[in-house]
């Protein structure tokens, strides 16, 4: 299908398979396309089906595998609670599941953070990481600490109604959420209201405070690494771009106008550009997956 | 005739345009869920938006809104209580 514009969201789950982890743990995934592989993790705030509207030019060169973590969307979490290391080790089972030795990662906001402790765990695993929005810091974790609190402090106070505001204002850039107006904010608020519950949220979040976000393990990332930036994005500026490029070995930046935190939104079209040369240089370089 | 029912007539026909098909709306506590649940996705969601300012010429600020849009009852409440809207659904059923 077409890319969709802003405010619209695709969440057909037609294609999606379980994988089931064991103790009532699931996972909804799905595979498209053909090619080497492509893992694309979802953040907190959003569910796999998402991704197609995103990567429609990817499709044709990679194989494009999506899915939902363990606690959101068509997945299950199973009784326990949700650790962070969790969502590594579901990485790991899929593919595995998927008999998928070697993959390029792309991570979004939080997700940035589960594609960086599996690249420590497994570099042998990873063939390159697209880094979009990421929720660390090269320069340390209280700012991440100090936004998840004053996310978790808007669930409490007033339940997804507030957290989605809260949400919204920063996630998007000043441009898209002027342009999108009313329609698109309420749109997207009815889809998010009825696709998340509060405590499914709260709990990821709390989970990511167990995080090291010690910015000495970025440095540790031995796979070739974009980093894709919006320029609306509240966290990052052009000079924390620079030093996560000097914390980051063999790393690159690209920085997209009129977009936010969640660049793919705003400006789907440059997000797979940028994505899709990135990714297309490592194969003809030879950090090639197999396909 | 220029009852909140006969707002929810046209709101239901709308409505019913855009998911392409017939909505749930008879069945017990439809009328009170989000539209998501009645098969509106979020583009159909916009496109409602947008036909409810052509047929009944409702302007949307945010405060009330985020209420009005949060279920079909409320919808009706609301656009029932636009000036514009009485004449729009007045002039439609003197037709």
């Amino acid at each position: 299908m077409a890319d969709l514009e802003f405010g619209q969201l695709d969440v057909r789950y037609a294609d999606h398979e379980t994988l089931a982890l064991g103790g009532g743990v699931e996972l909804s995934y799905e595979v498209r396309g053909e090619g080497p592989a492509v893992v694309m993790l979802n953040n907190f705030a959003m569910v796999s089906p998402f991704w197609h509207g995103f990567t429609t030019q990817l499709e044709g060169d990679f194989q494009l595998i999506n899915y939902d973590l363990r606690n959101q969307g068509n997945s299950k979490p199973g009784p326990e609670k949700v650790r962070f290391v969790d969502h590594v080790e579901d990485l790991k089972a899929l593919l595995d599941h998927l008999k998928v030795d070697r993959t390029y990662l792309i991570g979004t906001s939080i997700s940035t953070l589960i594609v960086r402790d599996f690249a420590l765990r497994y570099p042998e695993r990873v063939a390159g990481l697209v880094l979009v929005g990421p929720a660390f810091s090269p320069n340390g974790g209280l700012r991440r600490e100090l936004v998840t609190r004053s996310w978790v402090a808007s669930l409490d106070s007033g339940g997804i109604p507030q957290f989605f505001n809260h949400l919204y204002a920063m996630s998007f850039c000043d441009q898209t959420i002027n342009g999108g107006g009313l329609p698109a904010y309420l749109a997207l608020r009815d889809s998010f209201a009825s696709l998340f519950t509060a405590e499914g949220i709260k709990e990821n979040f709390l989970a990511s405070l167990e995080l090291d976000d010690n910015p000495e393990l970025l440095s540790r990332i031995t796979a070739p690494t974009l980093l894709i930036l919006g320029d609306g994005d509240f966290s990052w500026s052009e000079s924390v771009v620079e030093d996560a490029l000097a914390r980051i070995p063999g790393s690159r930046a690209v920085t997209l106008a009129r977009a936010g935190h969640v660049p793919f939104f705003d400006d789907p079209d440059g997000f797979q550009k940028a994505t899709g040369e990135f990714l297309r240089e490592l194969v003809a370089a030879g950090q090639h997956v197999p396909a | 005739m220029h009852s909140p029912e006969a707002v929810a007539e046209k709101l239901r026909a709308l409505l019913e345009d855009i998911v392409g098909g017939a909505v749930p709306l008879d069945e017990p506590g439809a009328r009170t869920v989000p539209l998501w649940n009645l098969g509106l996705t979020s583009t159909g969601f916009m496109r409602l938006l947008d036909a409810i300012d052509e047929t009944f010429g409702v302007e949307w600020d945010l405060l009330d809104s985020v209420d009005a849009v949060s279920s079909f009852d409320n919808l009706v409440a609301h656009i029932a209580a636009e000036p514009d809207t009485r004449a729009a659904v007045r002039e439609g059923a003197d037709q």
